[in-house]
């Protein structure tokens, strides 16, 4: 699947970035975009969206993290992801506080699963599943 | 204030009084048209029923728009075309997400279908009237849009 990069308004800068739809858990009417971030090692989400899609953290285990320079509460729990067309099931640190307005899709939990590749001069970008 | 007719009925009608009404509406999905009211958009009938009191079935989508457009407010169709005066929402997505940064919105391509202060609010909003969407906080300045690296 080839994604156009995403235009943001004025006031965050004018660089589109690389984000991708994303659902989590069993429900189909909620996706959150997320950057496509080749530096990240976990993915992350706004904890709110764990709530929303009905994903249970009980027995979540507890990291602290630094994200953007502050400290952050993650409850890392594996879930069903989708995005691309695909489906798959990955630990998933949902955090609160949540500094972006995105989440990140990392190493673990997305990039493992994807083939990426950037085509930063045409804005856009290409996913495949690893099969 | 402006005196207008409207299945039998007369109303007097101010601008003011329309946006004190609609304050804490929640507008309802937009099909064709839409009114722009204290920077959100709505269905014309959804407004015109609010402010008058009557049946959805008592008058048209043509006057709801009209009436509007003569109390001053942006009257449009999806899609771009302008039918009135006010601001423009519609254009590229950029500038479509200028209007809400900082807000967050449900969106489906270039359209926002609905704008709150926080999430919740937003998916509560998708699932009442049975829509899909992609629910995010439209990033306000660099810093919300910064890119990050996490720490295992």
């Amino acid at each position: 699947m080839i994604v156009g990069y995403t235009d943001l308004p004025e006031p965050a800068g004018s660089s589109p970035r690389p984000l991708l739809d994303l659902a989590v858990g069993d429900v189909d009417d909620l996706v959150v975009p997320c950057l496509v971030d080749s530096g990240a090692v976990h993915t992350l989400l706004p904890r709110w969206l764990a709530v929303s899609a009905g994903v249970a953290l009980d027995g979540a285990q507890r990291r602290a993290l630094a994200v953007a320079g502050a400290g952050t509460d993650a409850a890392f729990i594996t879930c069903r992801l989708a995005a691309a067309g695909h489906t798959w099931e990955a630990p998933v640190g949902f955090a609160d506080p949540w500094p972006y307005s995105w989440g990140l899709l990392g190493h673990e939990a997305f990039f493992r699963f994807f083939t990426v590749t950037f085509r930063g001069a045409d804005l856009e970008f290409e996913v495949d599943p690893i099969v | 204030m402006t005196t207008v007719r409207v299945a039998g009925a007369e109303f007097t009608l101010g601008a003011d009084k329309v946006e004190r009404r609609l304050a804490k509406a929640d507008p309802e999905p937009i099909h064709l048209h839409y009114a722009v009211v204290n920077g959100r958009r709505f269905p014309p009938k959804q407004v015109l029923a609010l402010i008058t009191g009557l049946d959805r079935a008592d008058f048209t989508t043509h006057q709801a728009r009209s009436i509007l457009r003569r109390l001053g407010f942006g009257v449009y169709r999806r899609q771009g075309e302008v039918a009135g005066s006010g601001s423009s929402v519609s254009g590229e997505a950029g500038t479509v997400l200028d209007a809400f940064a900082g807000r967050w919105v449900a969106q489906v391509g270039d359209d926002v279908l609905y704008d709150a202060d926080a999430p919740e609010a937003v998916v509560a909003w998708l699932r009442r009237h049975g829509r899909a969407g992609r629910v995010w906080r439209v990033p306000a300045s660099p810093v919300d849009a910064g890119s990050a690296l996490s720490t295992p």
